[in-house]
């Protein structure tokens, strides 16, 4: 669980991906989920979805678990207006994504 | 509604775009040609919405800018942003955010594609309050580019493999704004994004 605030914007953006990318690199199938805790975060810009997408593509690409929890409403319209809430899954709360893992999880297990 | 005198402090103001529209005589001029407001107005007039009636009058026709040249460096964003902000102090979180998403976007796409690099050529950000919008004027001295002339539309069918991960921030500005313009003026670009006062 990550928990970024503030603002998500072209300043940030770099250190964000920085800082994201160790828990990425173990988002694998089988290996940790990662939800992002976005509650705190009240702004961002497409340097910041820039940052979601890449995650986006290699927890995809390592079949991992990422979704981004708890987004505030005006940040949620600028996923939606961007279509980022097609290709990132998106959960109302930190409880529902730790519920979304957990399955996921189990899954994985089931399948294995 | 907060009083202009309140959203403004004073040493941001250019001296010759405060209030340069206002006319105060023609204000009561016209609220009294209007007989259900003079009605209202005689019949309670020291009321206080009497008094929200003739300043909702003045603001709806005030007009104020507020300009300010920076130079093309991505170090400057934040103070860029910080600009938008302050000018539009008090107003809606929702375009405050929308102002600044739209400066940024511009801002970053001038230095990184307009001018190559940071440099100290400069941008000219304005911020207009104009009744029920707000108008953002950014200007610079890069070579001619129309970033409305082909807005890319991230496509929902797409795969998330084959979604570009750049080039969202023109797109974002023409979702959220009422208005996007492009001219080229001299030897300037000259972008006018409008937002709706929500």
């Amino acid at each position: 669980m990550l928990a970024p605030s503030g603002r998500v914007d072209h300043a940030i953006a770099e250190e964000l991906r920085t800082d994201l990318a160790p828990y990425l690199g173990r988002c694998g199938e089988g290996q940790d989920h990662v939800v992002l805790d976005f509650a705190g975060v009240d702004y961002i810009s497409s340097a910041g979805l820039r940052v979601l997408m890449l995650a986006a593509k290699q927890a995809k690409t390592q079949r991992g678990f990422l979704a981004v929890a708890a987004v505030p409403p005006l940040v949620q319209e600028i996923l939606e207006i961007s279509k980022f809430t097609l290709v990132i899954r998106t959960l109302p709360s930190v409880r529902e994504a730790a519920a979304a893992a957990s399955a996921a999880g189990l899954a994985a297990l089931e399948r294995s | 509604m907060p009083t202009v005198a309140g959203r403004l402090p004073p040493d941001r103001l250019d001296g010759d775009a405060a209030l340069d529209d206002l006319d105060p005589a023609d204000v009561v001029s016209r609220a009294g040609a209007d007989p259900a407001r003079a009605g209202r107005v005689r019949a309670r007039p020291r009321t206080h919405g009497a008094c929200s009636i003739l300043l909702g009058t003045i603001l709806s026709r005030v007009k104020i800018k507020q300009t300010r040249t920076f130079r093309a460096r991505l170090g400057e964003a934040t103070n860029v942003s910080a600009f938008v902000e302050s000018a539009i102090l008090g107003m809606e979180a929702r375009l405050v955010m929308r102002l600044r998403l739209a400066v940024e976007e511009l801002f970053v796409n001038t230095v990184t594609h307009g001018y190559g690099s940071d440099s100290d050529a400069p941008v000219e950000v304005t911020v207009r309050i104009d009744g029920d919008r707000i108008v953002l004027i950014y200007e610079d001295a890069a070579p001619p580019f129309d970033p409305f002339a082909k807005v890319e539309r991230p496509d929902p069918d797409a795969s998330l493999e084959s979604r570009s991960a750049g080039r969202l921030g023109v797109f974002l500005i023409t979702q959220i704004a009422e208005r996007c313009h492009y001219a080229r003026t001299g030897d300037r670009n000259c972008v006018t994004v409008e937002l709706a006062v929500c």
